[in-house]
């Protein structure tokens, strides 16, 4: 599971903005479509919709004055990333129309034993910053902030892809 | 109907002891720290669930119809739940069942459910595993394990017949015996006394009535919180630009060419339409049939077949009527309105009217342009498509907003529900909104719209009617192009005024609303985005996505955005390269990663890791 999602939120109802990373939810009275929560970043949501067909789910930027944060949901499942770590990581900078849903590390970035930390590319940044790259943390101990931004033509190593592992689950009763 | 088979069943309970026991001899557990599966059904416990399921289509009949009702009438607490079913909110202690005439019940006592609810039904009830009967069957048991109690039940033909025991009873009886409303029994005798009335009703013959005045019109179009009878913006549970008791169908009743038709069951208008008189030949034709089922339609097409009124749809010329007829004014803001509802179908050339000197009445033309509103007559013509339900005459006034001098004949000017403004910039800061339907642009007060279905659009003060006006009327809005919303957000973009919202055009395409519906539509985004163009493929927008795998899937199968990777640094001088400058270039970038964060697994390690 995800960082923040608790096996015990399985089942229960919550509000779109307080709704875990890591959940898989639906909107209650809603249409019926899963989205998979990533958190929020500044002023949006920022999630992954599952399609009915491909077995893609396609990322989501929502305002968070759009009208849903306050919409109740249930939450159904959780997800995980599986990676797929390439053999020979590839050198370069990130561009400025950035590639989506690779993994990545940085250069200068790395934890208290020197270790690489890994980010997920999820494209530009919402805002108006839009020429920086937006990436979500794979690694480290800090669940609270797992979005950060770096600028184009920051030096990155590309170290494989990214893809979704969900699985819904029932809550005993 | 055939008998379920439940033999299945024993085999698998005894595959479970014996790998149960193959376990325990395997490990040296003692055998007794298990329970052992029973792997036979005593014969009327078999029964009892065999008749569950012959029950069950019976079950869910009466459970529908008292779904209905409720939706229709209101809940047991007072509250109204108008689309959605009672779900388990409402649970059957025994099976209830219409009788063959449907003016009472059969109930079945020694068959005792629990949490048998609509969500909950009786077709998949299995003897071995029971969701509603799981009290029934522990009370079989318990009762055959007694000497003394299983005389209720043997010979086995007594304890089925036991079991089959039927009650014939009325409905207010089954209602306060055999429902409960959140786990407790209706209290509320007139409540209890009322549904039955409206599940007997249910099943009357529909009563067919023309509605030839202002009032039949008023019932005919009354509308509570019913999903049964079809809902109009004309309708009872909406507010218009005229104070009650008028309503803007009373036109209708006034009109000497238009009445009224519809088919009612338990006094619930299930179908109805409008009739119109062909004042030549004495003919009359009815529009479109509006109902919430088709049996209802149908009905009541068959009874205006049997009065010989025909469809007015059906006809190789369009008839064009006329009519002359005064209607009585109403008020609203101190102004004298006119009655006029929306019409959908208009089978005449135009319309107008004219208040009278004492402003009581309104007299109304209806026909041919230049005959009905000859020139210099002051003659008005009201907007007909308006969903603000009347017409407000006015001669000179001045802007509600900043009081300017208004000339109703000359300038042009905006009506807000009775209201008069000198310019929309003027409406709008009164609260006035662009209410979109599919097919109609009105202004109307935002503080008077029901707002049950309707849409906001995200920028741009327009207010649709519901999601199908806004997908038809409007653009969607995403803030980025490349990435999808959570819910459906919408634009309303009224070019006329040249206002950009701050927004930026990101393409037309093909929109996925849901899994069958898709249409063209114009997306526009924040200014700042569409730097990057929307992705558009096979005339369908696309969205950044992430592969969905399963644990036995390498991601890499899947297609995805292709790196584009550029040269990362040039060395001025070749021949002084050598290894430790690049070393140097790159520091840290490849240390081994740090530790995974919960729920980020890796597939597949790489062979050559070490190298990092």
């Amino acid at each position: 599971m995800f960082t923040n999602i608790r096996v015990q939120d399985i089942g229960g109802t919550a509000i779109r903005h307080s709704i875990p990373t890591g959940a898989v939810f639906r909107y209650h009275e809603g249409n019926g479509t899963s989205y998979l929560s990533l958190g929020i970043y500044r002023k949006f949501l920022l999630a992954a919709k599952l399609a009915s067909v491909n077995n893609i789910a396609n990322f989501t930027i929502t305002p968070l004055d759009s009208g849903v944060t306050n919409r109740t949901c249930e939450i159904t499942g959780v997800f995980d990333f599986a990676l797929d770590m390439y053999a020979t990581p590839e050198i370069g900078v990130a561009d400025r129309k950035f590639t989506f849903g690779y993994v990545i590390s940085l250069k200068g970035d790395v934890d208290d034993d020197g270790n690489s930390h890994l980010y997920l590319t999820v494209g530009n940044r919402p805002d108006a910053n839009v020429n920086e790259q937006l990436l979500l943390r794979l690694t480290g101990q800090d669940t609270a902030h797992i979005f950060r931004d770096i600028p184009e033509n920051s030096l990155i190593a590309v170290r494989g892809t990214a893809g979704l592992k969900v699985e819904y689950l029932e809550r005993k009763a | 109907m055939p008998r379920e088979n439940f033999g299945q069943m024993a085999d698998c309970m005894r595959a479970i002891n014996l790998h149960v026991r193959d376990y325990a001899n395997e490990h040296a557990v003692p055998r007794d720290w298990f329970m052992e599966q029973p792997t036979e059904l005593h014969p009327v416990a078999l029964s009892a669930a065999r008749k569950l399921q012959i029950l069950a289509p019976y079950v869910e009949e009466f459970f529908n119809d008292l779904n209905q009702v409720l939706r229709n009438h209101g809940l047991p607490d007072g509250r109204h739940r108008s689309y959605y079913n009672i779900g388990r909110d409402m649970t059957m202690q025994y099976p209830v069942i219409w009788n063959a005439n449907k003016d009472g019940v059969i109930c079945f006592p020694n068959l005792a459910m629990d949490l048998l609810s609509p969500h909950n039904g009786l077709r998949n009830e299995n003897p071995w595993f029971p969701k509603c009967s799981v009290s029934l069957h522990q009370r079989i048991r318990d009762d055959l394990a007694d000497p003394k109690k299983s005389r209720a039940w043997l010979p086995i033909s007594r304890g089925i017949k036991r079991l089959g025991t039927r009650t014939e009873t009325t409905v207010s009886r089954a209602l306060s015996r055999a429902f409960l409303w959140h786990g407790e029994k209706l209290v509320c005798p007139q409540y209890i006394d009322n549904t039955a009335a409206h599940l007997i009703d249910m099943h009357k013959p529909a009563q067919f009535q023309f509605a030839d005045t202002a009032e039949d019109m008023r019932v005919m179009y009354t509308r509570e919180s019913s999903s049964e009878t079809p809902s109009s913006c004309m309708d009872s549970k909406h507010n218009f630009a005229l104070y009650r008791p008028h309503r803007p169908i009373d036109f209708y009743g006034h009109c000497p060419i238009t009445k009224g038709a519809y088919i009612s069951r338990g006094g619930i208008v299930v179908a109805r339409t409008i009739c119109w008189l062909d004042s030549k030949d004495g003919q009359w034709y009815h529009s479109r049939v509006y109902s919430s089922r088709n049996a209802s339609s149908s009905e009541l097409t068959k009874h205006l077949e049997k009065h010989n009124v025909k469809s007015i749809d059906n006809l190789p010329r369009p008839v064009r009527f006329t009519a002359e007829f005064d209607i009585p004014a109403g008020k609203y803001n101190d102004v004298a309105a006119c009655p006029m509802p929306y019409f959908d179908s208009q089978p005449f050339d135009a319309m107008v009217l004219k208040l009278s000197n004492d402003r009581t009445m309104f007299h109304v033309r209806i026909g041919t342009r230049n005959i009905i509103a000859p020139k210099g007559e002051d003659w008005q013509y009201p907007n007909l498509t308006s969903t603000s339900g009347s017409y407000c005459a006015h001669e000179s006034t001045e802007c509600s907003h900043c009081g300017d001098e208004i000339d109703i004949e000359n300038d042009s000017f905006w009506n807000v529900e009775g209201d008069v403004y000198c310019s929309v910039t003027c409406a709008e800061e009164c609260d006035a909104v662009w209410y979109l339907t599919s097919g109609d642009t009105d202004l109307l007060y935002h503080r008077t719209l029901d707002n049950t279905h309707t849409v906001r659009a995200y920028h741009g003060n327009g207010v649709f009617s519901n999601e199908n006006a806004a997908r038809v009327r409007g653009y969607v809005y995403h803030p980025v192009p490349w990435a999808d919303v959570e819910s459906h957000m919408f634009v309303y973009y009224e070019e006329n005024r040249g206002d950009d919202m701050g927004l930026t055009y990101a393409g037309h395409a093909f929109y996925v609303w849901d899994a069958k519906n898709t249409s063209p539509v114009r997306m526009y985004c924040e200014q700042y985005s569409p730097r990057f163009a929307a992705n558009i493929t096979d005339g369908y927008f696309m969205f950044h996505s992430f592969p969905v795998v399963s644990e036995t899937t390498n991601p890499k199968k899947v297609d995805d955005t292709t790196t584009v990777m550029r040269y990362i640094a040039t060395c001025d001088n070749p021949d002084n390269f050598d290894d430790s400058m690049f070393d140097d270039y790159l520091g840290d970038l490849l240390r081994p990663h740090a530790p995974l964060v919960s729920g980020v697994t890796i597939l597949q390690q790489s062979t050559n890791n070490d190298l990092f």
